[in-house]
């Protein structure tokens, strides 16, 4: 029961993606795949928690996800499968699936790609080495991990009809019941379609999400820029020592660092070619609703980007881009009435929304938490990741030997870099608002914040330094209509 | 118009080695690290999976679980200074943890109890309504029924667990 609980969520996520790319011609399986496992994670905690607080039992919700991948199922078979009048025309209606590998020769006459294709391979399998040990050694993930995510999943596991009771009578310092549910509602998911609360389904979605986030950035950088880059881009991530922590240990920062990068990869698909594309951009919209379904920063992230996408009134027709945000928005709209009836339904108040008053102002105007503040954030620059040297002096590296060039992406890097600025910014100013001591939440919450967003700068960079032009690919037959 | 970047091309290739080079090694270098932890645990932390300090907590609740038929909102007090805060906030975690979907809560009485042995002074009524008392005590192991503030207000001892718990209840 335990593989069927977890294989029915990622296939209703690699159906529902495969669906979403219906319209391409060629579809990469190693981004298909890093993008719709997680997202599946995701689909299956919606549903789980929409139709649990409409008094469905357990198992009826599971056959309701597996009736939608029935569906999924169908439906797809129908496009993969042209029909014989279509096959009479040109018969080019089917669907090429490609792995994205280089083949031996251009190994061969690319040194540089082979070494960092060999070195991936090395990489990949000490992280996984690195993260079977840690989970060994703490099955039930590090302390936030079992005393605010896992906890509630228990407390959703063991009272599934009773929980929204309960979180109103919890006390939000002691159990954080306004965090978002998409981890604890998988996990309790999972649990009670298994009938035990096994430690595994907490270190399986969380080696999904920590090797997916690397899966996906490989790929859409390979797909942006190169091969090679797309290797460097990944190896950066699974070299980086404190991204391996923060997945084994069971937290939600890898999982909403995930959605924000599907977020930003989708848009960036999506701002590709001269026409909108609906079905990106919707996607995109669900990913970032899925980041505010994990964590209460993903609320910010969606605040900051549409803030970011505002950007663009300089540079592109107004009427396409309310458009381009309709279709963002709508992709979202379905999460979010979900959380907003979580939040304001179930959910006690967030700590820091509801300290807002006149302490606020204060620390608002008192310089000497900005300057406090801005000292640990430019600490954590330093000694980011835990490496055994101060690692941005890779990405200098790479500026210096590619140069930089947006001309291709510009849209894209205007937005998302903006994007990231504003989220820092963001993250600044939660710090300087917060109602715990600022020394306390300054050390336990910084280095955990810019990781959320490492994974989304590194994609950002690589569209910096990108030389190529690329070549599209999945939406080529939306361009030709 | 030059770039810099056209001043390392002709080494390009040599630097870029370079670099998947100390990127490999340091991943090498985490990899022994974490190697090392496992195999020289520290701590209560044991190599033999499911025996990590979370488990071996967890192993205390499972009686007094069983006791609870219903979701209960239980007050839970850890012997002050003893060991160290800490700790105390560890274990008030892990019990929350093991007896979910029980509401543990901490009350003022936690922190006020450091004469809870003593008598009923500097204990705050709680603004919690609650109905079941958890006591975990470190070197006392047992309450003393005679000074202790519940058993000297109406509540009385459901169980000692003879292991540091005891239960209290109205």
């Amino acid at each position: 029961m335990f593989l069927f609980s977890i294989l029915a969520a990622l296939l209703l996520g690699f159906l529902t993606c495969h669906f979403i790319f219906k319209q391409a011609k060629t579809i990469n399986i190693p981004f298909l795949v890093n993008l719709s496992f997680p997202a599946g994670l995701g689909l299956s905690s919606v549903i789980f928690i929409f139709f649990n607080l409409l008094g469905f039992s357990s198992f009826l919700i599971f056959l309701i996800e597996i009736a939608l991948v029935i569906i999924l199922i169908l439906k797809i078979k129908k496009i993969i499968q042209p029909s014989p009048a279509l096959n009479k025309g040109n018969g080019t209606n089917k669907i090429v699936y490609q792995f994205g590998w280089p083949g031996t020769n251009k190994l061969i006459s690319n040194p540089i790609l082979l070494l960092a294709a060999l070195l991936y391979f090395y990489s990949w399998f000490m992280a996984a080495g690195i993260f079977i040990f840690d989970s060994i050694q703490s099955p039930h993930g590090l302390w936030d991990a079992w005393s605010c995510w896992n906890l509630v999943s228990k407390i959703i596991c063991r009272a599934p009809h009773d929980w929204p009771h309960l979180f109103h009578q919890m006390n939000s310092a002691d159990f954080h019941p306004d965090y978002p549910l998409l981890q604890r509602g998988f996990i309790a998911r999972s649990w009670l379609l298994m009938g035990s609360e096994s430690v595994w389904i907490p270190i399986v979605s969380s080696f999904i999400f920590t090797f997916c986030t690397i899966g996906l950035l490989s790929s859409s950088v390979s797909f942006f820029s190169s091969k090679t880059d797309g290797l460097i881009a990944g190896l950066v991530m699974l070299c980086t020592p404190f991204f391996m922590i923060m997945g084994d240990s069971q937290y939600a920062d890898n999982t909403v660092g995930y959605f924000y990068l599907a977020t930003i990869v989708l848009l960036t698909f999506a701002r590709k070619g001269p026409s909108i594309k609906p079905h990106l951009l919707i996607a995109a919209g669900v990913t970032a609703g899925f980041s505010a379904w994990s964590k209460n920063e993903g609320l910010l992230f969606i605040v900051c980007l549409f803030s970011s996408q505002l950007t663009l009134l300089f540079f592109k027709n107004y009427r396409e881009l309310l458009t381009e945000l309709k279709y963002l928005f709508l992709g979202m709209l379905p999460i979010l009435l979900l959380l907003a009836y979580f939040k304001f339904a179930i959910a006690p108040h967030n700590e820091i929304v509801s300290s807002f008053g006149e302490s606020t102002l204060s620390k608002l105007t008192n310089p000497a938490r900005y300057l406090q503040a801005w000292n640990w954030f430019t600490l954590q620059f330093g000694t980011f990741g835990k490496w055994e040297f101060n690692p941005w002096w890779l990405f200098l590296a790479g500026i210096l030997f590619k140069g930089i060039y947006i001309k291709d992406n510009s849209y894209s890097f205007i937005s998302n870099f903006t994007l990231l600025l504003l989220m820092l910014i963001g993250f600044f100013f939660v710090e300087i608002m917060t109602p715990y001591g600022l020394r306390y939440y300054l050390q336990t919450s910084v280095h955990r914040l810019f990781f959320q967003l490492f994974p989304s700068f590194i994609f950002v960079y690589f569209l910096a330094i990108n030389g190529k032009k690329p070549i599209l690919k999945i939406d080529a037959s939306v361009r030709k209509k | 118009m030059y770039k810099v970047s056209q001043f390392f091309t002709p080494i390009r290739k040599w630097l870029c080695a370079g670099l998947l080079c100390i990127m490999a090694w340091q991943q090498w270098s985490t990899f022994l690290k974490h190697q090392q932890k496992f195999s020289a645990p520290v701590q209560f932390i044991k190599e033999n999976y499911g025996n990590d300090g979370v488990t071996l907590y967890g192993n205390r609740f499972e009686e007094i679980k069983k006791m609870f038929t219903k979701p209960t909102r239980i007050t839970y007090i850890g012997e002050p200074y003893v060991p160290n805060n800490g700790t105390r906030e560890y274990h008030f975690d892990l019990t929350q943890y093991y007896l979910a979907p029980n509401l543990l809560f901490r009350t003022n009485i936690m922190h006020d109890s450091v004469t809870y042995d003593n008598g009923a002074a500097g204990i705050t009524p709680s603004p919690i309504i609650f109905d079941t008392v958890l006591f975990n005590l470190y070197s006392s192991l047992h309450i003393n029924p005679a000074t202790n503030y519940f058993t000297n207000n109406g509540w009385h001892i459901l169980k000692d667990f003879d292991n540091g718990l005891v239960l209290l209840i109205k």
